[in-house]
């Protein structure tokens, strides 16, 4: 596993928002996305359920010039218990196959009722 | 035209979201898309996930809910009318779940390919997930079983079952999204009564089913003449 971003301090405006494209090793087939939750020690993260996002990962195999979508998710804020248990994070993988070297990805993501504060985190794996 | 697998298949696994979706990339109008769905709400709601594409049509075959949690295996099909890359989308409806998908294409469907009855099994506290047997009502059938597990650090072991099974995809030892599992066998001739089991690593809550897929035609099997002595 190979952590691209860790913890990254994120606030999102409401709307649409890109990332640029990331470079990935040639022998990458999945891709992680760590979105930290709103928690009791964590109170600032993503506080509000009316705050929504769509999430989708994309591939380009032509150095930038064109992407493909790998995988999505929606989401929204709010604290949320699940079997009794504070969740800390919502978290996405997906594939970024088939494997080849020159692989960009890149994120994109439209917020509803932001901003949406969180800390975003990014790994890459081989299997 | 019997059944054939593309190779073509894809896996996306996600917690705490509303909806996942996964792009199978080049797919074959004609051809048939599966799409097995683990899901969990640790909140306490069960919901039939909705499987959508932007585009084809999308028929459930069979949503497993479980026994005393919120979880459940469920399996939708499309035959294609639009092929190309498609955005595979599962949305539990209400709520926010742990989700695992599993999508695999298959050329060679009928183009009304349900077969028999699906079936279905739940339990909580073992670990054997058996599907029970399905009566497909066409020879040379296509047969999907898909499972759904609660504990996230569980291995599961797919078993040979009673017709020697292949893994399509899963999700063992799951800290990201539900654990779960989809297996495919085609078949040859007659089916017989197909089931399929999973081992599960340690006694858990597991929810399981079974469907089989009709091909766009069936082999016709000539007795000789010895055969039919």
């Amino acid at each position: 596993m190979a952590i691209i971003l860790d913890h990254a301090p994120i606030n999102i405006a409401s709307g649409f928002f890109q990332t640029a494209g990331i470079a990935i090793a040639a022998n990458i087939t999945t891709l992680q996305l760590r979105l930290a939750r709103n928690t009791t020690a964590t109170p600032t993260f993503w506080p509000n359920a009316s705050t929504t996002i769509v999430g989708n990962i994309r591939v380009s195999f032509d150095g930038g010039s064109n992407y493909q979508h790998s995988c999505g998710f929606t989401a929204s804020g709010g604290l949320v218990i699940v079997d009794g248990v504070e969740a800390s994070e919502t978290t996405l993988r997906g594939p970024v196959t088939p494997t080849q070297s020159g692989r960009l990805i890149r994120a994109d993501v439209t917020v509803t009722n932001g901003p949406l504060l969180s800390e975003l985190t990014l790994e890459t794996f081989t299997t | 035209m019997s059944y054939a697998d593309t190779a073509r298949k894809a896996t996306a696994k996600a917690t705490t979201v509303g909806s996942l979706n996964v792009t199978l990339n080049s797919t074959i109008a004609g051809n048939l898309v599966i799409c097995g769905t683990s899901s969990y709400d640790g909140g306490g709601f069960s919901q039939e996930p909705v499987v959508t594409d932007g585009g084809n049509t999308w028929t459930k075959r069979f949503t497993q809910t479980g026994v005393t949690v919120s979880q459940c295996a469920s399996l939708s099909y499309s035959v294609l009318g639009t092929g190309g890359n498609r955005t595979i989308n599962s949305d539990p409806g209400v709520n926010t779940y742990d989700i695992a998908l599993f999508v695999h294409e298959f050329s060679g469907p009928h183009s009304t390919p349900a077969s028999g009855t699906p079936v279905g099994a739940g339990n909580s506290g073992s670990a054997l997930a058996s599907t029970g047997s399905t009566i497909p009502t066409d020879n040379d059938v296509l047969v999907i079983a898909v499972e759904a597990c609660t504990n996230p650090l569980s291995s599961i072991t797919e078993n040979a079952g009673s017709e020697g099974f292949t893994l399509s995809n899963e999700n063992e030892n799951a800290i990201t999204g539900d654990a779960g599992s989809m297996v495919f066998k085609i078949m040859v001739g007659s089916p017989g009564t197909p089931s399929h089991s999973w081992t599960l690593g340690q006694s858990t809550t597991w929810e399981c089913g079974i469907a089989a897929f009709k091909p766009l035609s069936e082999t016709t099997h000539v007795l000789t003449p010895a055969m039919m002595v």
